[in-house]
């Protein structure tokens, strides 16, 4: 992460635009460092949590990212914190913009299941919406666990 | 490069005023 993705010109942009950022070394025992992880702590390095501006956790992810990848993950992020902001067209944006992805993130197929429920929160809390916007998962992504998620409607 | 806090109550202090969400990356030296 330090030699490839946060010396992007692409994630040092979008993290200093849109985030407040915490680096913790696992093998610090200092007593800061060991309250910054306390009770978020992954069993693998390097690993992400994203809380909102109060403190909610939204997202878990580990494993390197690649710049493009890590700023899809984190977009998908800040379409939970919109919808936490009851924003669901704020949050419709960020997930669509990840699911419009060619080629596609790993985390395309949970944008689309997320941008089906923020445009059913937009549009009136219609069934109808939801599926047509799963719909999508269906034909994209018939063997990703989003469809099975999706399928029951 | 971003601005790293290396306290998790001081990014969300920050938070506070920027109104930005917290992200947390803890990784490993070896």
């Amino acid at each position: 992460m330090d030699a490839v993705t946060y010396p992007s010109a692409q994630t040092e942009t979008f993290l200093s635009s849109r985030f407040e950022c915490v680096k913790v070394s696992v093998a610090d025992k200092g007593p800061e460092a060991r309250a910054a992880v306390r009770g978020y702590r992954h069993l693998w390095a390097p690993g992400f949590v994203v809380f909102s501006q109060r403190g909610e956790e939204l997202r878990r992810f580990l494993g390197y990212q690649a710049p493009r990848e890590f700023i899809a993950e984190l977009t998908v992020a800040l379409g939970k914190v919109r919808m936490l902001h009851r924003d669901p067209a704020g949050a419709f944006e960020a997930f669509r913009e990840v699911a419009d992805l060619e080629p596609p993130a790993p985390v395309t197929p949970e944008a689309i299941y997320w941008a089906g429920v923020a445009a059913y929160q937009r549009d009136g809390e219609d069934l109808d919406f939801l599926r047509e916007y799963w719909d999508e998962l269906r034909i994209r992504f018939p063997d990703s666990r989003w469809w099975v998620a999706a399928d029951v409607y | 490069m971003p601005v790293w806090h290396s306290d998790l109550d001081a990014a969300k202090a920050a938070a506070q005023l920027t109104g930005r969400p917290i992200l947390l990356y803890t990784w490993s030296p070896g």
